[in-house]
C-alpha cells in the first residue's frame, strides 16, 4: 500500500518538489515501475492500459486525487506554452514531513528511491510527445 | 416528526434535489416530493397535499406515478379511514442513481483521459496569433481566475474600479499567485474603496491614474486578458484572451506608460 502512495511523493520531490502536469506523472510512474520491476523491488504496482497517449492508470489519478484530499500534494494550474491550461502537482509541508517519515522508517526500499530520481532526472525534462513515445516503447 | 433527519443537514437535501433537476432525472415538483420523502422516512398523500398545497388526489397520483417510477416504494392496497390510506416509503438515492452513478464515473474516466490529451496539445510550441473569447461568464471568471493563479512571475494589470476584487474566486486566485511569489501591479482609474484596502491587505500597492482606457491584464509577459462587452439586451463582459506577441507588447509599453504617468492612490 506505501509503494503506491509514496511513489507520486517521491517522484515529485525528485522533480523539484513540482509534477508538472497529469500526463508526464502517468508516464513517468510508468517508467519508474517499468525499471523497478526488471529489479523485483516493487511490492505492489499500479495496473496501466496502453491507450493513444501511452500507458494510463486510473488508479494512479485516483491516488493523486487522494494525494490532493489529504494534503499531501497541492494541485494547481499551469499554462502550458500554447496556452492551455494544464495541472501541476506540488508537494506540500505535510507531504514532505511524510516522505521523512517514510524514509525513516525505510517504508520505501534505498534501490526504488534511487529509481525514482534516476527516472525524474533522464526523462522527467523530457517533452511530452517524445516522453509518450518512449513509454508507448515499453509498455 | 422534525423534517431534520439526524446528521443530515438541510443542504445536502437541497443539493440532490437540485441534482435531480439539473441531471434531468426529474420535473423540481417530483424532486421536492421525493426529498420529502427521503427526510420524512414514510409519507402519505396527505402529507404530499399538506407540503405542496396540492389536492389530495392530485398528491396521491403523483406518488402513484413517482412510485412506478423506481421513486417509491408503497404499502398494498388501500383501506378505509385513519391510519390506513397507502404509505409510501422513498427509495435510498443510491438505488434511483445507480446509472447516474455509473455514468459519473465513466464520465471521470472519459475527463483523465481528455486531460491528457489537451496537455499534450498544450506542450506543442504553436505561437497564436488569434484573439481568442470566451463568453459563458461563470467559465470566464474561473479561466481568468485559473490564469492568475498560473502566473509564475508577475501579473501587470490595468482596471477601471478593480470591481473584480468582489468575485471571490479571483481574490483567493490573486492570493494564491502572490503567496508564490507573484509580482502583482495595479493601476486603475477610479478604485472602488473596499478595492483599495482588500489590495493593501494583500500587500499590493495600488495606483492610480487619469487615464481612461480599455481594461486589460498581462500575465508574465507572454498573455494578454480583454474585458469584451457584448449581449442584445444586457451588457454581458466576455473574455478576450491572446498570446500572439505583438499585442502583448503593445500592452505591455501601454501598461507602462500609463504607470509612468502614473502617482501611488491618495497622494
Amino acid at each position: 500500500m506505501f509503494d503506491k502512495l509514496l511513489i507520486p511523493l517521491v517522484l515529485a520531490d525528485a522533480s523539484g518538489g513540482t509534477l508538472r502536469g497529469k500526463t508526464r506523472s502517468q508516464k513517468l510512474v510508468f517508467l519508474i515501475q517499468k525499471q523497478a520491476s526488471t529489479k523485483k523491488i516493487l511490492k505492489e504496482r499500479f495496473d496501466y492500459e496502453l491507450y493513444h497517449y501511452g500507458p494510463f492508470s486510473s488508479e494512479l489519478a485516483s491516488v493523486v486525487d487522494e494525494l490532493v484530499k489529504k494534503g499531501y500534494l497541492r494541485q494547481e494550474t499551469q499554462i502550458s506554452p500554447a496556452g492551455y491550461l494544464r495541472y501541476a502537482y506540488t508537494l506540500t509541508k505535510a507531504g514532505k514531513e511524510l516522505l521523512e517519515v517514510a524514509t525513516e522508517k525505510n517504508l520505501l526500499s534505498p534501490e526504488l528511491m534511487d529509481i525514482i530520481k534516476e527516472v525524474a532526472e533522464g526523462y522527467g525534462n523530457l517533452p511530452l510527445p517524445q516522453l509518450v513515445e518512449e513509454a508507448k516503447k515499453r509498455f | 416528526m422534525s423534517l431534520m433527519c439526524s446528521g443530515v443537514a438541510e443542504d445536502h437535501f437541497l443539493g440532490l434535489e437540485s441534482f435531480l433537476v439539473e441531471s434531468g432525472k426529474m420535473k423540481k415538483d417530483d424532486a421536492k416530493v421525493y426529498v420529502f420523502g427521503l427526510k420524512r422516512g414514510t409519507i402519505t398523500s396527505r402529507d404530499v397535499a399538506g407540503m405542496t398545497g396540492l389536492s389530495q388526489s392530485t398528491a396521491k397520483d403523483r406518488l402513484a406515478r413517482l412510485a412506478d417510477r423506481g421513486f417509491f416504494e408503497s404499502t398494498l392496497g388501500e383501506g378505509h379511514g385513519r391510519g390506513r390510506a397507502v404509505r409510501y416509503r422513498a427509495l435510498h438515492p443510491r438505488l434511483v442513481l445507480k446509472g447516474v452513478i455509473a455514468r459519473t464515473e465513466e464520465l471521470q474516466s472519459w475527463l483523465a483521459k481528455i486531460d491528457e490529451h489537451l496537455e499534450y496539445l498544450g506542450e506543442s510550441p504553436a505561437q497564436e496569433s488569434d484573439f481568442w473569447l470566451t463568453k459563458s461568464h461563470e467559465e470566464t471568471l474561473s479561466m481568468v481566475a485559473s490564469m492568475i493563479e498560473a502566473a509564475k512571475e508577475e501579473i501587470k494589470l490595468y482596471s477601471h474600479d478593480c470591481s473584480w476584487i468582489r468575485v471571490e474566486e479571483i481574490k483567493e486566485a490573486i492570493k494564491a499567485a502572490i503567496s508564490k511569489g507573484v509580482k502583482l501591479e495595479v493601476i486603475a482609474t477610479n478604485p472602488l474603496e473596499e478595492a483599495t484596502h482588500e489590495l493593501d491587505d494583500m500587500g499590493v500597492h495600488l495606483e492610480n491614474t487619469q487615464f481612461n482606457g480599455p481594461v486589460f491584464c498581462v500575465i508574465d509577459g507572454s498573455i494578454l486578458l480583454m474585458p469584451y462587452k457584448g449581449g442584445a439586451l444586457e451588457t454581458y463582459y466576455y473574455l478576450m484572451k491572446t498570446n500572439d506577441k505583438h499585442w502583448v507588447t503593445q500592452y505591455l509599453n501601454c501598461f507602462n506608460s500609463i504607470k509612468s504617468s502614473s502617482r501611488p492612490w491618495g497622494e
